[in-house]
């Protein structure tokens, strides 16, 4: 069962036990609203009465509104649970919720010993016919008890009405008392008069509240929506500038491919032209071989699939050369085996993706007193495996499968690096896992094929 | 727009509960009982008057206040017993409504309250007095446990004066006709006090 509906069906489950340890606690009370009732008998005052009865729905309304709530958590946890995708969910739903926040309000009352009012089901169904509705899944539990507060309190003025004693409404004893007094004193008009008097406005306002609640959250619904959207504008908007300068940056190693060709050309005439000693000849050759480099270099900036065969050393030594720590309280370690095989990589985009790698650990562990990075580069199954450990904040178990998605990030970053990471690794028919506990710290693991044989 | 269609349910909701209202309101086939009287012809029971609450309800408070209106002698004990029932009072006038809360309140079990009544019934057939019951309440005071009360203390009444709602099934009609007790039938609690004065006067 998902987290929110234990929660839901737990928030349900205290309700009710608080609504029985409130029904017990309530005794006093209704010894005092019987006491207020005699008081009425003997001096003959109906304005007692009124306050008996205002005291009677009251109370009634604060014992019933735990149960009816933790009722109706409870049955909607089922509903939800048993009636997932169901076609006919919502009627499915209502009526489980009707059926269930009855079956529970009665057994309660019936265990506790308090006479079940008859007309209570009709408020649940006032209830559930406000309240289960799908625009109000997010109404909180304090809209909730507003809602019903108000309904139970105008239903609850009904039953003390001697008018609708003839449909049996107001079954409860002290109500019953209330009546009968209210006849013997003559005031049966008067309390019919004030309970209809509280009853209409109050569930007036309990359509009305229900009702600007619902708009409410419809606004705050568009709002997000609208904030989201902007989100991924701004986010496209990004990834255009980005192309924009990725294009232009391509023109422009392309474009220093021409001066090293006349380097390199110039380089060869001057040897030839100049009969060089063996000093000047390996100063030749080492101009040369720069050029030859940076030639390949940028041939892998601009073409993704050049690779040629490095040694991993090489490689780690050009991500150390990159990396420049911008907190140094971080201890980072780097752990190279010995005779390992040689791979076959475009080395720029390789360190580029083991950098990006690096720096969300240095992010990871930036406030950490003993912040520690270790890069383990060691052989197993034919190839090399790049360990990056990190023992940073960690990333929750929830988002460790969406932080190959592009754009996701907790942070302020554009969500693109670890996306770009996978692929690079990929494209060298590599594989990349991640393992990460929160508070403890995150291990990323790379394979690459070895190309010894 | 959501508005709307709340408004809708609701109205088609407060429809249901008018026609369920007005159908359970029908009125009922029933007949009138030839033990029906308006008040007594003669004095049955004489002062001074023990009232006590059978079931611990408000309503013995009530009938207190109307035998008070009416100038007699009485005593309103809610947990008398039949020891109780001395020398001093010449009559018992028992008021039928359970109420749980109030039985807490005099620490009494229902059978113990049963019990208590009963040796009170018993103490004043003894002492060859009469016993007047009176019902209040309309249809909300028959409940199980108040109905357990009438068939239990209405039949060993030598008077029984009740409140038209409560007699909605004639209950108290078959009593009477059965134990040959007179009946009268009140249209509401203000017309109790003829008859109940009819008892002593």
């Amino acid at each position: 069962m998902p987290e929110k509906d234990r929660i839901t069906l737990w928030t349900g489950l205290l309700l009710i036990v608080a609504a029985v340890i409130t029904l017990y606690l309530l005794e006093p009370v209704f010894f005092m609203i019987t006491e207020i009732v005699e008081s009425s008998i003997t001096s003959t005052n109906s304005g007692l009465l009124i306050l008996a009865a205002g005291l009677y729905s009251l109370t009634k309304t604060i014992a019933a509104l735990p149960l009816l709530l933790g009722s109706y958590f409870i049955s909607s946890g089922l509903v939800k649970k048993f009636c997932v995708n169901h076609r006919y969910r919502r009627a499915i739903s209502f009526g489980v919720n009707l059926a269930a926040a009855a079956a529970i309000y009665f057994l309660v009352f019936g265990l506790t010993r308090y006479h079940p009012d008859p007309f209570i089901p009709l408020i649940v169904v006032g209830f559930v016919l406000l309240m289960a509705k799908p625009q109000h899944k997010r109404l909180r539990l304090v809209h909730q008890a507003t809602i019903t507060t108000q309904l139970l309190l105008g239903c609850y003025w009904l039953d003390v009405s001697p008018f609708l004693d003839i449909f049996g409404l107001g079954k409860d004893e002290i109500a019953v008392s209330i009546k009968l007094t209210a006849s013997y004193l003559q005031s049966a008009s008067v309390m019919n008069f004030i309970s209809f008097s509280f009853f209409i406005p109050l569930v007036l306002i309990a359509i009305i509240t229900s009702v600007l609640i619902n708009n409410y959250y419809k606004q705050v619904k568009h709002i997000e929506a609208a904030k989201q959207k902007e989100k991924e504008l701004q986010r496209y908007r990004l990834q255009s500038v980005q192309a924009r300068s990725l294009k232009e940056m391509h023109s422009l190693v392309h474009d220093l491919k021409t001066p090293l060709m006349t380097i390199n050309g110039l380089c060869s005439l001057l040897e030839m032209k100049y009969q060089p000693d063996a000093k000047d000849r390996e100063y030749f050759w080492r101009i040369d071989r720069s050029v030859e480099n940076m030639n390949e270099m940028i041939s892998e900036i601009l073409y993704e699939t050049t690779k040629r065969k490095i040694a991993v050393s090489d490689l780690v030594n050009y991500v150390r050369a990159q990396l420049i720590p911008e907190k140094v309280e971080q201890e980072i370690n780097f752990s190279i085996e010995e005779d390992l095989p040689l791979i076959k990589v475009n080395r720029v985009r390789l360190a580029r993706a083991i950098i990006n790698l690096l720096e969300n650990a240095l992010e990871a562990t930036k406030d950490m007193a003993n912040g520690r990075i270790d890069i383990n580069v060691y052989r197993e199954e034919g190839g090399v495996w790049i360990t990056i450990s990190d023992n940073g904040i960690g990333i929750p178990r929830e988002n460790l499968y969406k932080i190959w998605k592009t754009g996701f990030s907790t942070g302020n970053t554009s969500g693109l690096g670890l996306p770009f990471v996978r692929k690079v690794i990929e494209d060298h028919g590599g594989t990349i896992e991640v393992s990460s506990e929160v508070g403890v710290g995150t291990t990323f693991k790379i394979y690459l094929r070895g190309e010894d044989d | 727009m959501w508005g709307a269609l709340v408004m809708r349910r609701f109205l088609v909701l407060l429809l249901i509960i008018i026609v369920l209202a007005f159908w359970y309101a029908l009125p009922r086939n029933s007949r009138e009982e030839p033990w029906t009287i308006p008040h007594l012809p003669r004095p049955v029971a004489e002062k001074r008057i023990l009232i006590t609450s059978a079931g611990q309800s408000t309503d013995g408070l009530i009938i207190a206040q109307m035998i008070r209106d009416l100038h007699l002698s009485y005593s309103y004990r809610r947990k008398a017993y039949g020891n109780d029932f001395s020398q001093w009072f010449a009559s018992l006038i028992l008021v039928l409504g359970y109420s749980h809360s109030n039985l807490q309140k005099v620490n009494l079990s229902f059978t113990e309250e049963i019990e208590r009544v009963q040796s009170l019934v018993d103490a004043a057939h003894r002492n060859g007095r009469a016993v007047i019951v009176v019902h209040l309440g309309g249809k909300n005071r028959r409940g199980y446990r108040d109905d357990v009360l009438i068939s239990r203390f209405a039949p060993q009444a030598d008077y029984l004066i009740v409140v038209k709602e409560g007699n909605y099934d004639n209950i108290f009609g078959r009593i009477a006709s059965q134990k040959g007790i007179p009946l009268t039938i009140c249209k509401d609690i203000r017309s109790i006090k003829p008859p109940l004065n009819s008892a002593y006067r």
